[in-house]
């Protein structure tokens, strides 16, 4: 059996619990607690979201959501090696934590790995324009710096064609790179 | 009432970190669109390899006011005023600080529509003021690809997904000209992206977003890829995306 991974890395409440929800064959294997401080929901994941997508007899894709806080960096360990594809939720926000997006860059090196790389931004569908075209700006600046050229798309990780998206592009960027 | 608008180029702060400047320029522009808003002055911001390029256009007491505390702003240093003008009407007239990356500065039709109106005056620029604005991609005369036969394309970075979404191959066509240059013909003989019609129809959609160039063709592409191996996932997925 072949078996590729997918990581979906991101800070609490992207949607990377969801996105594997949505995507995974299987009843996703969800590791969560109930969250100590207010985080806007009442659960959040303390480990890693498996699911899994039979793609033929002999070949699977699994996915693994892991939070994107340093604290869980031993959590990367765990994912970071010959992945298929890099997914990195990004929750639309007044204050976007750039300080972690570029540690993830740091740690998972998408460039020198020659991993496919996509960049989601999540609640995106009430957001003033202005404010999603800034984010966009600033996470494709960060990107840039690391030379690495990855799409910034708006992602609904609940909407099975979005997130059918993400592993469209994966694939074609695997496919071309 | 006179109207003017101003574009200066000027370097970032080394000491800053990337997150920290990139947090300091969203900031920025929360903030001045507030007091722009007051003053009527619109424009646009962009940062590209260690240089701002900030746009500034209103009424001129205005739009001077607030130059001179640019210049006297200490989050940046060597301060090159491109342009200083005087306009007939606001050319960036939605645009209360806009925040732009240098790739999609190429694609916004305002942006090129204000390089188009400046040409004559690009081409009057000193050296070192041209040598900044080739840091942003304004350049003289540049010159949109008519026709496709006989060229060798790539795109300078990924385009906005909703440009190319909606296109059968536009994901994979934006995927393999983002990693490599392609002869058009190659494109067409591959057969990976649909019919010549099709190939088309997304390079026509690529050239709209300011992001397909020409480039001198690459002396040996065939050691691009590895085809076999690549292509047993690659169709297995495609063929699993399709049926869902």
């Amino acid at each position: 059996m072949n078996a590729l991974k997918l990581a979906i890395i991101g800070e609490v409440g992207a949607g990377k619990t969801q996105l594997v929800s949505t995507l995974s064959e299987i009843q996703p294997f969800e590791t969560e607690a109930e969250s100590s401080i207010d985080i806007g929901k009442q659960y959040t994941t303390v480990g890693i979201d498996y699911g899994r997508i039979q793609i033929d007899n002999e070949t699977v894709l699994g996915m693994f959501g892991v939070p994107g806080q340093e604290r869980y960096s031993f959590l990367w360990d765990f994912v970071n090696e010959s992945l298929w594809g890099l997914v990195m939720l990004v929750k639309c926000d007044k204050e976007p934590n750039y300080e972690n997006f570029n540690k993830l860059l740091t740690y998972f090196k998408p460039k020198e790995n020659n991993t496919a790389c996509i960049v989601g931004i999540t609640h995106s569908e009430n957001a003033p324009e202005y404010e999603l075209e800034d984010l966009k700006a600033s996470l494709q600046t960060i990107l840039t710096s690391h030379g690495v050229s990855a799409p910034v798309i708006n992602t609904d990780p609940r909407d099975y064609n979005s997130a059918k998206t993400i592993l469209q592009t994966i694939n074609a960027i695997n496919r071309f790179s | 009432m006179k109207h003017k608008l101003i574009l200066y180029i000027s370097k970032a702060l080394p000491s800053m970190s990337l997150p920290e400047l990139t947090l300091q320029l969203s900031q920025i522009c929360r903030q001045s669109r507030k007091k722009n808003l007051e003053q009527h002055i619109t424009g646009l911001i962009c940062f590209s390899k260690g240089y701002f390029l900030q746009v500034i256009e209103g009424e001129e007491k205005n739009v001077d006011s607030l130059y001179l505390k640019i210049l006297n702003d200490n989050r940046h240093s060597d301060i090159e005023t491109i342009f200083n003008v005087g306009i007939s009407q606001r050319l960036f007239q939605t645009w209360d600080m806009k925040l732009l990356t240098s790739a999609s500065l190429k694609q916004e039709p305002i942006f090129i529509s204000f390089v188009n109106q400046v040409q004559s005056q690009i081409s009057k620029v000193s050296l070192n003021h041209q040598k900044l604005l080739e840091i942003f991609h304004i350049e003289e005369n540049a010159n949109a690809i008519q026709s496709f036969d006989g060229k060798t394309l790539k795109l300078t970075s990924w385009p906005d997904h909703s440009a190319i979404q909606s296109l059968p191959y536009g994901i994979e066509l934006s995927a393999a000209l983002v990693h490599s240059s392609y002869q058009y013909s190659e494109l067409i003989t591959l057969e990976e992206f649909g019919t010549k019609h099709n190939v088309d129809r997304v390079l026509n959609a690529l050239q709209k977003t300011n992001l397909l160039t020409t480039i001198k063709p690459e002396k040996d592409t065939s050691k691009r890829r590895n085809p076999l191996k690549m292509n047993l996932f690659y169709n297995k997925m495609k063929k699993l995306l399709l049926s869902n």
